[in-house]
């Protein structure tokens, strides 16, 4: 007849093996297709997000899978099923849930305005131009249309200056290739142009990499405070998954990390993101009106 | 007590030793340069370096204060970054990224912000101090945790909001006063 | 289940009960922090920063309530022939039980009477400090009823219960002539206090009642569990109770919420386990924080070990972080408390009589 103590060693050690077993995640079933959104490069793009990937894949017991995609391939992609997750700016959000009906998971944070951020139209410090009037007959220069802050925001500011970018002002451009938005910035900084829309996370990143001084420019405006980037997953996946997704996604702190080739690596550093929140389909609806107002996707008109 | 000679000249020890302790407290100059300077101005050293930390603090912010005084609120968020890259650890860009943001009408961001500030510096919540800020604590606190709690009622269970609340719920601890 | 009504040692645990509760409520009117008109462990923690025993610039201040409890206590025995020295019951263990008081106190936020001053004052989250005090109680209890004991104290040389209540004295001096190797707080909850003769005077006055009446909050709750309504302590609680919640009442302190309030976190489980602590420590030494202060007063050298221990536990929750804020409790805090418990827990083994059980 076992005695108490061999009794109470069987139960520890069941314990210790069921916590041993739990800790090894497996990783089986079909594949979780994430889509990115591109910022400057798809090697870029899956550089920063590898590690996300295989954090993901750990937590959901499945095998996912990263896939660059830019951003005016994404809606079409993401209609065809070529992903069931994403990741994108929040104009696309709007869109692909106009459009394709995704489910909002979570938004991401980066900078000083957490989850959220704002568009900028900028001056030199020493450049006559003290309002939005002023920018007419003034050359400017915008980031990417579909960039929520780099353009959308500050093209709506001057609709309700009463300015109208396409006719008032002398020309606008948008800067080719990879790193746009420090183009924009640098356009104004080396007097290519009179007037940049910036987004303000990018000033700040500048600002912070000493890359441009806080002194350098003036504010002629800035926009409302909206959304930043997001994760969204299409309709047709799982409740359940999606779930176990937002979860994930809201559980990493600064100090999660995972193994890649043999090496620890913080999942949130790699990608350049601070965390995430969970946020309302309502607080887009601000990119919504910008949207209509701007006569852009999802409620372009022609 | 005094049974025997050695008593007595135990006693009449210890009252000279007594007598000479208290004319030397009495006589002794008040002048802290005759003991240890180190034990005597600790408490002298410690009101320098806060003078003094105070004192960088207002000349290293005082840009900010200015930009925020011209209602310039990007532009301080900006320079606020720029100070953040010399002074990484500094609480004090927290409290001033906290007024920005509460101007802004940025109430979430803006109660986070104070929350990290006055967690490391209690100093912005004691009136005694110079760099109390409760005026501008209390009013973020009181217009931010009705919305809050507002907001949470309509999506229970968001960890985001929780977090804010939390942090919420920690100021306005602080500002109810307590020990620490 | 009825006390003796017409017994005058029930009342005068009464009037010290009341008297506690009110004055503890308008200490912090007069000055004192909100919800901290008297906190042992506090003043503890302020008085150890004072004499430099951590340099937490907002926690320095020779509180003059702890000098009234242990001078009033000094002179009442002294004045009713209660004064006696003794000791000699296990010094070590009872000045680490000391420090362990003040580690459990400070991961609450408070020693047992601040925990029913918060309580009375409408906060929620003392509820589970309450439940860990009386869980500690019982099981303490349940030690000294399975034989677990620190020994016999006996009588010792006059001189040797003169120590604390000299030493506080010596802090009185220190308090009024203000040397310049004592620290005071010019900002912070040490700053904040009532003015130094009013503090001074309801300690004493305190300290006498409780020496008289032996009254505490951890014996109050210790003699509810063994005898209930018999008991004239837990009637005392009880006036308590009723003083601070009328006194928070008329002065406009009452604030009935679980969160915002003064001085208190609300992780709960810490609350909890570090009441526990204190309330497993008092039953084994004898007293809670100001229990302890009381009896080293009236000569007692083992509680005046445990005071000197709560002292030096006083500067290490400050100097190692342990201290619990608005905040929660640090990782150090909770190590502290585990710590204690497995403390306690080893000398209830080492220090168990089991032939007696």
């Amino acid at each position: 007849m076992p005695t108490r103590f061999t009794l109470i060693a069987i139960l520890v050690s069941l314990f210790v093996i069921m916590g041993v077993t739990g800790c090894d995640k497996t990783v089986s079933g079909p594949v979780v297709r994430i889509g990115y959104m591109n910022c400057n490069s798809a090697a870029e793009t899956l550089q920063r997000f590898k590690p996300l990937t295989a954090y993901l894949s750990e937590q959901l017991g499945r095998p996912c899978e990263a896939v660059p995609v830019d951003t005016q391939d994404f809606e079409e992609q993401f209609a065809a099923g070529a992903f069931d997750f994403g990741h994108f700016n929040s104009l696309l959000y709007i869109i692909l849930k106009e459009n394709q009906d995704v489910q909002l998971l979570a938004t991401e944070k980066r900078g000083q305005f957490g989850s959220s951020t704002a568009g900028a139209i900028i001056v030199r410090r020493d450049s006559s131009i003290q309002s939005l009037a002023d920018l007419r007959g003034k050359r400017m220069i915008y980031g990417p249309q579909l960039a929520p802050t780099g353009y959308l925001a500050q093209y709506n500011l001057m609709l309700d200056a009463g300015i109208d970018p396409e006719r008032d002002l002398d020309y606008y451009a948008i800067p080719r290739g990879s790193f746009k938005h420090e183009k924009v910035i640098y356009g104004v900084y080396f007097g290519a142009f009179d007037a940049a829309a910036a987004p303000v996370l990018d000033l700040e990143i500048m600002t912070r990499e000493g890359k441009i001084s806080a002194n350098d420019f003036r504010v002629l405006a800035q926009s409302e405070i909206i959304p930043y980037c997001t994760f969204g997953a299409a309709k047709n996946v799982d409740e359940e998954l999606a779930v176990k997704f937002r979860q994930a996604l809201l559980e990493l702190g600064p100090d999660t990390t995972v193994t890649i080739d043999g090496e620890q690596v913080k999942v949130l550093k790699a990608a350049w993101i601070d965390g995430f929140e969970q946020r309302e389909d309502r607080d887009y609806d601000l990119i919504r009106k910008m949207a209509r107002r701007a006569n852009m996707p999802p409620y372009q008109e022609f | 007590m005094f049974q025997d000679r050695f008593d007595r000249l135990l006693f009449a020890g210890l009252l000279l030793t007594v007598a000479v302790l208290a004319g030397l407290l009495i006589t002794a100059p008040i002048d802290a340069s005759h003991v240890s300077g180190r034990v005597m101005d600790r408490q002298l050293e410690q009101e320098m370096s806060y003078q003094a930390r105070i004192a960088f603090l207002t000349r290293r912010y005082q840009p900010v204060i200015v930009q925020l005084g011209q209602g310039a609120l990007p532009e301080a968020l900006l320079t606020l970054e720029e100070i953040s890259r010399d002074l990484p650890g500094e609480v004090h860009s927290d409290l001033l990224r906290g007024d920005v943001f509460f101007r802004m009408g940025q109430l979430d961001r803006a109660l986070t912000n104070l929350a990290v500030a006055v967690r490391q510096n209690p100093d912005y919540v004691d009136s005694a101090s110079p760099l109390n800020q409760r005026q501008l604590i209390d009013a973020v606190v009181s217009q931010g945790m009705p919305q809050l709690r507002d907001r949470l009622r309509a999506q229970p269970g968001n960890r985001s909001l929780e977090q804010v609340l939390k942090d919420g719920y920690y100021l306005q601890s602080r500002l109810a006063g307590g020990c620490e | 289940m009825s006390p003796n009504w017409t017994d005058r040692h029930f009342w005068l645990v009464v009037l010290a009960g009341s008297a506690l509760g009110v004055l503890g409520v308008l200490l912090a009117v007069w000055g004192n922090p909100q919800n901290s008109g008297i906190c042992v462990s506090c003043f503890v923690e302020n008085s150890a920063g004072a004499i430099g025993l951590h340099d937490n610039q907002r926690m320095q201040y020779l509180r003059p309530e702890l000098i009234g409890f242990v001078i009033g206590s000094a002179v009442c025995a002294v004045l009713f022939r209660e004064f006696r020295s003794r000791g000699g019951s296990a010094p070590l263990p009872r000045l680490i039980s000391g420090a362990f008081l003040i580690v459990g106190s400070a991961v609450f936020i408070g020693c047992p009477i601040k925990l029913f001053l918060r309580f009375t004052a409408g906060d929620l989250s003392a509820i589970a400090g309450i439940l860990g005090l009386v869980v500690g109680v019982w099981v303490g209890l349940q030690g000294l009823s399975h034989g677990v004991d620190l020994g016999r104290s006996r009588d010792e040389n006059p001189g040797s219960g003169l120590m604390v209540p000299a030493l506080f004295l010596l802090f009185l001096v220190f308090l009024f002539a203000r040397p310049a190797f004592i620290l005071f707080s010019e900002r912070g909850g040490a700053a904040q206090h009532a003015p130094a003769l009013i503090s001074l005077v309801v300690g004493l006055v305190l300290g006498a009642l409780a020496q008289r009446t032996r009254f505490c909050i951890t014996g109050s709750v210790r003699d509810g569990l063994l005898m209930g309504g018999r008991s004239p302590l837990i009637w005392g609680l009880g006036a308590f109770v009723l003083g601070a919640v009328v006194a928070n009442l008329t002065t406009g302190q009452f604030q009935l919420g679980l969160y915002g309030q003064p001085g208190a976190h609300t992780e709960h489980i810490w609350s909890f386990l570090g009441m526990l602590l204190v309330g497993w420590l008092s039953v084994l030494i004898g007293g809670c924080p100001f229990r302890q202060l009381v009896k080293a007063g009236e000569g007692d050298v083992d509680a005046g070990l445990a005071v000197v221990g709560m002292l030096l536990g006083g500067g290490i929750v400050q100097s190692w972080g342990m201290a619990a804020t608005a905040a929660g409790v640090s990782l150090p805090g909770k190590t502290a408390v585990l710590s204690g418990l497995v403390f306690i827990l080893g000398i209830s083994l080492l220090f168990r009589d089991r032939v007696r059980a």
